[in-house]
């Protein structure tokens, strides 16, 4: 029973996350000769932000590559929702470190951490140097040389899958998982990947947004919030914003990738909710009981 | 305002940036313009390179298996980029329906009709054709040429009428004297040394 110590979100989120990368396995694996007329086969690369600007350079596929406008759409409106339940390359960076338990608990001991290891004052940001990546790759790409391949994580997955497929050695992608096991899960997704990027980017042009109107929003309730700081701890991207916000309302943080993990590990009634549309679907601390016949123990911990 | 705070991570993150940066300089400085073989549609060279994910969509759908992924040979600016070797197959552009061009996500690989297709030209090395070296009989890449680019001069050897040929790598890949083929195709640009006996024969 050991495994029911997570919560339900954990494993609803990790359930969704390993049929997308089944899915995406498939379609890279299904991509051969003759193409499909029902299936699109490349819609994983089309909802890519990075090919809709790759291909922006004078080609007149706009249309075609509508899916990543969409996507960053919803972003625009909801968050990074992305990279926690559906890029592929972000589900095997994240479920990876967690299979070797023994060896990243000494690592994590390890690695430098400053998540309450260092004193954050409350509205303290901390740089994000995606953003200085992203800006270097577009005015590469500007002056006409495209290094999108090297980055983009689901061209990364999917070039990774037809190397596996011929026989030959995926290096990008094993680089990626060793970072991924040394520094941290989520290192890639939050400090490096020009993707992530243009979604944190989108979603903080929709950040005024109201609640209401939302998809998918993480809610927070000040009042009810004691700054215990077990939504940071249990945050796969480690955002500090979540413990340190004093807002109340819908947080649109740049990097949140709206799991949900932070909302299960709170012990503050009420205090965090994920909302759709206004309506609140999943709230810290629902159901006491519950937590407590499945052996609960986190609010003891803080 | 809210104070922005660099901690030890970042300084890490940044010293992969100049990393980058300085591979990308490196890519920037090493850019080869010798043009390789292409999918059809997709000849513009520096357009194409500019613009490929190297996703390697297109090698898994090619119907002959014509593709592969361009190694560091080619220069790391094209590393992986798709390139047509006529040793693996020929290039079946008429009847394949263009998979290749379909199933790229960035519209790199064009669409051109199949008239107007010119992959390359290939070029006959006299020096290893039997029947320019040896003077004997041979018809086997003129069998095998789909367009009507080969014909024989008045001696039985072999000629490639450049205007028909499309570059599909039919001869290359049947030519008799393989695994080190004496007709070629080069892609269009790479104009082949006459009697030098061309360039790399895979």
């Amino acid at each position: 029973m050991k495994f029911l110590r997570k919560p339900a979100i954990h494993w609803v989120r990790r359930a969704v996350q390993m049929a997308f990368l089944s899915v995406f396995i498939l379609l890279a694996w299904a991509a051969l000769y003759p193409p499909s007329r029902s299936i699109p086969e490349n819609i994983f690369l089309r909802i890519d932000p990075l090919a809709a600007i790759a291909a922006a350079r004078g080609s007149g596929i706009w249309l075609y590559l509508l899916p990543a406008w969409i996507l960053l759409a919803l972003t625009a409106v909801s968050g990074r929702f992305f990279c926690g339940w559906i890029c592929p390359l972000g589900t095997i960076l994240e479920i990876l470190p967690s299979l070797g338990r023994r060896r990243s608990k000494k690592i994590a001991a390890m690695r430098p951490r400053n998540i309450f290891g260092d004193t954050i004052k409350p509205g303290q940001r901390r740089l994000r140097l995606k953003y200085l990546f992203l800006a270097i790759l577009l005015v590469l790409f500007l002056v006409g040389v495209n290094l999108f391949w090297i980055f983009d994580p689901l061209v990364i997955a999917n070039r990774a899958v037809a190397f596996v497929l011929i026989g030959s050695v995926p290096f990008m992608l094993i680089s990626l998982m060793i970072l991924a096991i040394l520094v941290g899960p989520r290192f890639w997704c939050q400090e490096m990947c020009p993707f992530g990027a243009c979604l944190s980017l989108a979603n903080m042009a929709g950040s005024k947004l109201p609640t209401a109107a939302s998809p998918l929003a993480l809610v927070k309730h000040e009042a009810a919030c004691n700054h215990c700081g077990a939504c940071s701890r249990a945050c796969p991207f480690e955002i500090m914003e979540v413990a340190d916000s004093r807002k109340t309302g819908r947080l649109a943080l740049a990097d949140c990738a709206l799991c949900g993990e932070c909302v299960s590990a709170c012990p503050q009634a009420g205090a965090l909710n994920l909302q759709a549309m206004g309506a609140s679907f999943l709230r810290s601390k629902k159901n006491d009981q519950a937590a407590i016949s499945l052996g609960e123990v986190r609010a003891c911990q803080n | 305002m809210p104070e922005l705070k660099v901690g030890r991570r970042d300084f890490f993150a940044l010293g992969i940036s100049g990393a980058g940066s300085l591979l990308a300089y490196g890519l920037l400085r090493k850019r080869s313009t010798t043009p390789l073989l292409r999918p059809p549609g997709a000849q513009d060279e520096t357009a194409f390179v500019s613009r490929c994910l190297r996703c390697q969509e297109c090698v898994r759908s090619c119907m002959t298996g014509c593709l592969e992924a361009a190694g560091k040979e080619f220069g790391t600016a094209k590393l992986w980029t798709p390139r047509f070797d006529p040793a693996l197959a020929k290039c079946e552009f008429t009847l394949c329906g263009r998979a290749c061009a379909k199933s790229c996500p960035v519209g790199a690989i064009g669409n051109v009709p199949d008239e107007k297709v010119r992959i390359g030209t290939a070029e006959v090395t006299k020096t290893k054709c039997i029947a320019w070296a040896q003077g004997k009989s041979c018809l086997v890449c003129y069998e095998r040429c789909s367009y009507q680019a080969i014909d024989f001069d008045s001696q039985g050897r072999p000629r490639v009428i450049s205007g028909n040929c499309t570059g599909c790598g039919a001869c290359q890949n049947t030519c008799v004297t393989n695994p080190d083929p004496a007709i070629l195709v080069y892609p269009s640009g790479a104009a082949p040394i006459q009697q030098g006996g061309g360039g790399k024969g895979r």
